[in-house]
């Protein structure tokens, strides 16, 4: 059994599902900054309406950015605490890998040039292309961080694919609106994958000058 | 997914996770007061060169330490997760982004192993460290200095605490790294004053010592603060700009003194309040990274003669953020059943006379 969860954008998601990919039971929180505090609870609410316990458990999977920064933290430091009782394998994907998923898993996208876009809140988009062939998706380019012109101009005639927190600033471009999902999540799993609880922040801790007076 | 509680007459083992600061840390401990295990994993040269902790670099580290931390305590103790009774981590306060990591990985812990979850502040873990190490039983009088805190108060029992006074501007630890600051020594500064105070002279300046005398149990270190910094420019002036080496251990002998000499006046105070107010407290136990100071200890344990005072202060390793203490605090608070639930909020800001007690 597999325990998948996400808490990377805004609120937070948990599945336990079979080994075959069927979902079992999940729950959606979509309060802001509720994660540090359901979260933990939640994914034993899950566990408990499957009948299953954390000892059923055969494999974790979560994502690890880019996305918020205390979000990416929460869903990792949750991680490494099952991981270390549990003593079983955690794999993280990277949410943007895991939003193109969930677009393809709702059969919402069938183009070959996709561009996942997350807002950063920062100002910038997150941004990742893929390319779509035979219903499989293959990366195109690293995740990076781009101001909206550069955004603009790197989509060109492509299918933008974002999530509905962050649609509002994409201002006029045409995009498909999908929630992260966690079938989208397992399945980018079974594509890109890390084995380490390694984080995908994209963006630097954003100090540039250090301080030289008290 | 009842929470399990022990039966068995085997001794209580806690885990302990601190990640409110600049220090990742994992601890084991045992109800017979053995250290299992303890791993502390400084962030000081992620921090250095901002000449003081950035929140989001912190929050970072903690998260790329505190996996491997967790596997290395189990190693070092040839315990696995299952041995443990009770699961105990910082849940405030601090720089949140850390104590995000450490709660989340705790309470995740304690969920999957089905045992019970105690959400420690961060000040409990300096206010009982004392009695891990020594045999103090309650009450006792608390001198808290550190980066962040400075305060005194009456610690009646596990989650029983009445402060007594407050700093109303900067922490002791604060200034210390400010003054160092000022002075170009490396961060963190504290160490490097008292380091370089041993060859300076104490009298040599005569900085001002803020509310020496008053009756209130208050602390005031920001005007000695601007003082100390006044001297520096005025002093890099008439030196053109580079002090030599037998003036700064001037600056930091007579600084460090006149901070001895505060404390020592501010906790004489305190004394002398308890003991009209409250004179079944006849111990006195300090704590917090500038308790690590020698100057300072040597002050305090002057005052503690004078007005017959026990004096206690943990070994200087347990004096500074670490994980042993915050297990400690949880196996504390777990024997007198205050354990938590799982939907605990981290908090930046926890003052102590908010802790959930035994009568709460």
């Amino acid at each position: 059994m597999i325990l998948v969860f996400d808490a990377s954008i805004e609120g937070f998601s948990v599945g336990v599902f079979h080994l075959n990919s069927s979902l079992i039971q999940s729950v959606t929180n979509s309060t802001p900054y509720s994660h540090t505090e359901f979260l933990v609870p939640t994914i034993q609410g899950v566990l408990s309406k499957a009948n299953a316990q954390f000892q059923d458990l055969t494999q974790i999977v979560t994502t690890k950015g880019p996305g918020s920064f205390t979000g990416i933290r929460v869903g990792l430091a949750t991680a490494a605490g099952l991981r270390t009782a549990l003593n079983i394998p955690v794999m993280t994907v990277n949410t943007l890998s895991a939003l193109a998923h969930s677009a393809m898993s709702h059969h919402i996208v069938n183009t070959s040039d996709i561009h996942a876009v997350l807002d950063t809140k920062c100002g910038e988009f997150y941004h990742q292309s893929f390319s779509c062939k035979d219903g499989k998706l293959f990366v195109e380019t690293p995740p990076r961080s781009l101001p909206l012109k550069e955004l603009i101009s790197v989509i060109g005639s492509g299918t933008v694919v974002t999530d509905p927190s962050s649609k509002s600033m994409l201002e006029n471009i045409p995009c498909v609106t999908t929630l992260l999902t966690l079938e989208g999540v397992l399945s980018a799993s079974n594509d890109t994958a890390s084995e380490d609880l390694q984080p995908l922040y994209v963006r630097s801790a954003n100090i540039n000058h250090p301080k030289r007076d008290a | 997914m009842d929470v399990k509680y022990k039966t068995d007459n085997k001794t209580i083992i806690a885990l302990g996770i601190e990640t409110s600061c600049d220090e990742t840390s994992v601890a084991l401990i045992n109800a017979n007061k053995e250290i299992l295990a303890h791993r502390v994993a400084s962030q000081i040269k992620d921090h250095e060169i901002y000449g003081g902790v950035v929140p989001e670099i912190a929050a970072r580290a903690h998260l790329s330490l505190l996996p491997g931390l967790l596997d290395q305590v189990f190693k070092d103790a040839s315990l696995t997760p299952s041995d443990v009774d009770v699961i105990a981590a910082t849940t405030g306060p601090g720089l949140i982004g850390g104590v995000v990591v450490g709660t989340m990985a705790a309470k995740a812990m304690a969920a999957a192993l089905g045992k019970p979850f105690v959400a420690v502040n961060h000040l409990e873990g300096h206010a009982l460290t004392a009695r891990l190490t020594e045999t103090i039983e309650f009450p006792f009088v608390l001198l808290l200095v550190s980066g962040g805190h400075c305060q005194t108060m009456l610690v009646e029992n596990v989650g029983t605490y009445k402060v007594l006074g407050s700093t109303l501007d900067d922490a002791v630890g604060e200034c210390f790294d400010k003054v160092a600051k000022m002075l170009g020594l490396p961060y963190p500064g504290g160490p490097q004053i008292e380091k370089l105070a041993v060859n300076g002279n104490p009298k040599a300046f005569d900085f001002p010592r803020p509310m020496i005398g008053q009756k209130h149990l208050n602390f005031s270190f920001s005007g000695l603060k601007t003082s100390v910094r006044q001297a520096i420019q005025k002093l890099q002036t008439e030196h053109d700009g580079t002090l030599p080496e037998s003036i700064v251990a001037d600056v930091c002998a007579s600084f460090q003194q006149t901070v001895a000499r505060v404390l020592y006046d501010r906790i004489k105070q305190a004394f002398l309040y308890t003991a009209e107010h409250h004179p079944d407290y006849k111990q006195f136990v300090v704590a917090g990274g500038v308790a690590a100071n020698q100057h300072i200890r040597g002050a305090l344990q002057t005052v503690c003669a004078e007005i017959e005072f026990a004096f206690y202060a943990p070994p200087l390793s347990l004096c500074t953020d670490n994980g042993a203490m915050i297990a400690w605090a949880g196996l504390e608070r777990f024997q007198k059943g205050l354990t938590d639930s799982l939907d605990i909020k981290p908090r930046p800001r926890w003052p102590m006379d908010q802790i959930k007690g035994i009568s709460a």
